[in-house]
């Protein structure tokens, strides 16, 4: 037992004998480091516990996937693609069968455009749920001890596992977008087993809710933390509920809508404060905005086949010349895939628009001045994912 | 100074200008403010036309998109960097420095983002073949230089319009 006359106080840095100024420490956060959400290695700058400056060190993770792309056949770079943001991994073969289609010379039925919507509504929540128990456990005891409420989400987030393995036969990676449609339609009785579900989550949101707005020590780390002004999150390509925390109400499937979204009207979650409380909770709110969705483009799914061209044997496409842009509203914003294609068996040129990306690079800007506590706040608030990151 | 084409043919290609490298800065300039200040993303290409950057600007209140391509030089491609007018180009533009061994003038710190420090070569040109045998890992000798080079200044907000 350290009796608190014994516990040292935090001091400023020394003085440099030189020059008279504080003298920085430099520290190393990462790559191995449980808050790091994956491998990120943040280089800090410290005035004592003042953060000055922080540099992240990203590519741990770097796979070279947009250089995979030009030598796969166009048919089996989906598959790979969702391995990017693999919290919600069908929005990044959606973004990049999108942009085939843009290409031109390809039907995608009605009803394949609304599953496709639907999977990517259910990766949403699940990807929300990860979001919110990894910032608990960063944020320690915020929550009422440590892990516990890592657990409750990773606890419903089965359910929606429990959903997709239902439907595609996988829990992760349900791979469902291929170009021209979708690979599997929802089995007999899906919608009685996506109501039960969702009824499941949507009742134990309300007990998370009140964990988080009940918690005075959440509520203190995290309101006023890592501020984002609009203009800046605009000039740094800040997306999805980054950007929405910031005021800004900016939502592909509203001002750039595709597929299902053309026929439904999606209400934006704004929040005006900029801070880590917002974007947390423009995420919980939008995961239950999600699960209104998921019921209604289910109830709503056309009949009709689910490809628009026979699916095997399909590596023989050959897309047409062009180049296509095509995005999706991911659970982290943004998701784009620009294409370039000279009509050969692959691609020529694969651009991924990550929205972790974009939304990393604010830490730069956001993070100076604040307490190096407030570190793993900001950078659960920005939720990267460094499979989307790094590419 | 410069001309639109817009001749996209594919359904999913978005609007697209093209820019000498002299008159990017100029032109990035009037879009914004002409109200795309939603910045997308910087692209590096490599294809028959040869080496080339697109810069991916949005309008956030109309939704209208603006492709700015700039055609480079294959010996000493250059171009300044958009750095000054929107920030969020600084890592994108690292990236295709690092990936496609393209110079961009005026950016506070072209340094490695992805790679690892001892990487040779452009892994994203077309005559560095994929298969290319990966050096084994070896612990730098000394500090990468992002050890030790502090991050840019933050830009106060609106400086950039």
């Amino acid at each position: 037992m350290i009796a608190a006359s014994q516990i040292e106080p935090v001091r400023p840095s020394p003085l440099d004998s030189r020059t008279g100024e504080r003298r920085e420490m430099t520290l190393h956060m990462g790559p191995q480091h449980p808050s790091m959400h994956g491998v990120l290695h943040l280089v800090v700058g410290l005035d004592g516990e003042t953060v000055k400056w922080v540099d992240p060190d990203i590519g741990f993770l770097h796979r070279g996937v947009e250089k995979l792309c030009e030598t796969l056949p166009w048919d089996a770079i989906a598959p790979v693609l969702e391995r990017n943001d693999y919290l919600a991994p069908s929005t990044n073969s959606h973004a990049f069968c999108l942009a085939v289609e843009g290409l031109g010379g390809v039907d995608v039925p009605r009803r394949a455009q609304w599953l496709r919507c639907l999977a990517d509504e259910l990766s949403r929540i699940s990807s929300h749920l990860v979001a919110w128990g990894t910032m608990g456990v960063d944020l320690g005891g915020a929550f009422g001890g440590g892990t516990s409420v890592f657990l409750y989400c990773l606890r419903e987030r089965e359910r929606i596992l429990d959903i997709m393995q239902e439907w595609t036969g996988t829990r992760f990676h349900p791979n469902l977008s291929q170009i021209g449609g979708a690979r599997y339609d929802v089995p007999a009785g899906f919608d009685r087993l996506l109501d039960t579900k969702l009824a499941e989550i949507d009742a134990k949101l309300d007990e998370m809710i009140s964990m988080m707005e009940e918690s005075p020590i959440f509520q203190a780390r995290t309101r006023g933390i890592g501020v984002l002004s609009p203009e800046l999150a605009l000039g740094l390509g800040a997306c999805g509920p980054v950007a929405r925390a910031s005021g800004l109400a900016l939502d592909l499937r509203k001002t750039r809508p595709y597929e299902a979204y053309k026929e439904i009207d999606v209400p934006i979650v704004v929040r005006t404060e900029g801070d880590a409380y917002a974007r947390y909770r423009v995420r919980i709110d939008e995961a239950r905005v999600s699960i209104r969705l998921s019921r209604q483009i289910l109830a709503g799914l056309p009949d009709g086949p689910i490809h628009g061209r026979p699916p095997v044997r399909s590596s023989k496409h050959k897309a047409p010349a062009g180049t296509s842009y095509a995005a999706v509203e991911g659970a982290r914003g943004e998701l784009g895939v620009w294409i370039r294609s000279d009509k050969e068996m692959s691609p020529t040129r694969v651009r991924l628009r990550s929205p972790s990306f974009a939304n990393l690079s604010a830490i730069v800007y956001i993070l100076p001045g604040h307490l190096i506590a407030d570190v793993v706040a900001v950078l659960g608030s920005l939720d990267p994912v460094f499979g989307d990151v790094d590419r | 100074m410069s001309a639109a084409d817009a001749s996209a043919t594919a359904p999913g290609a978005l609007p697209t200008v093209e820019v000498a490298p002299g008159d990017l800065l100029a032109l990035a300039q009037r879009y914004l403010s002409e109200g795309f200040r939603w910045y997308i993303c910087t692209t590096g290409i490599e294809s028959a036309e040869g080496l080339e950057v697109q810069h991916f600007l949005r309008n956030p209140e109309s939704g209208g998109e603006i492709v700015l391509r700039v055609k480079l030089d294959a010996l000493a491609p250059k171009l300044p960097s958009l750095y000054p007018v929107f920030p969020g180009a600084d890592w994108s533009e690292r990236e295709a420095w690092e990936m496609l061994g393209i110079e961009f003038e005026g950016h506070p710190g072209l340094r490695r983002l992805l790679l690892p420090a001892q990487w040779d070569g452009f892994p994203l040109r077309k005559s560095y073949p994929i298969a290319t045998p990966c050096l084994p890992y070896r612990p730098a000798a000394e500090k990468p230089a992002a050890a030790v080079v502090p991050a840019p200044s933050p830009i106060p907000a609106g400086e950039a319009t």
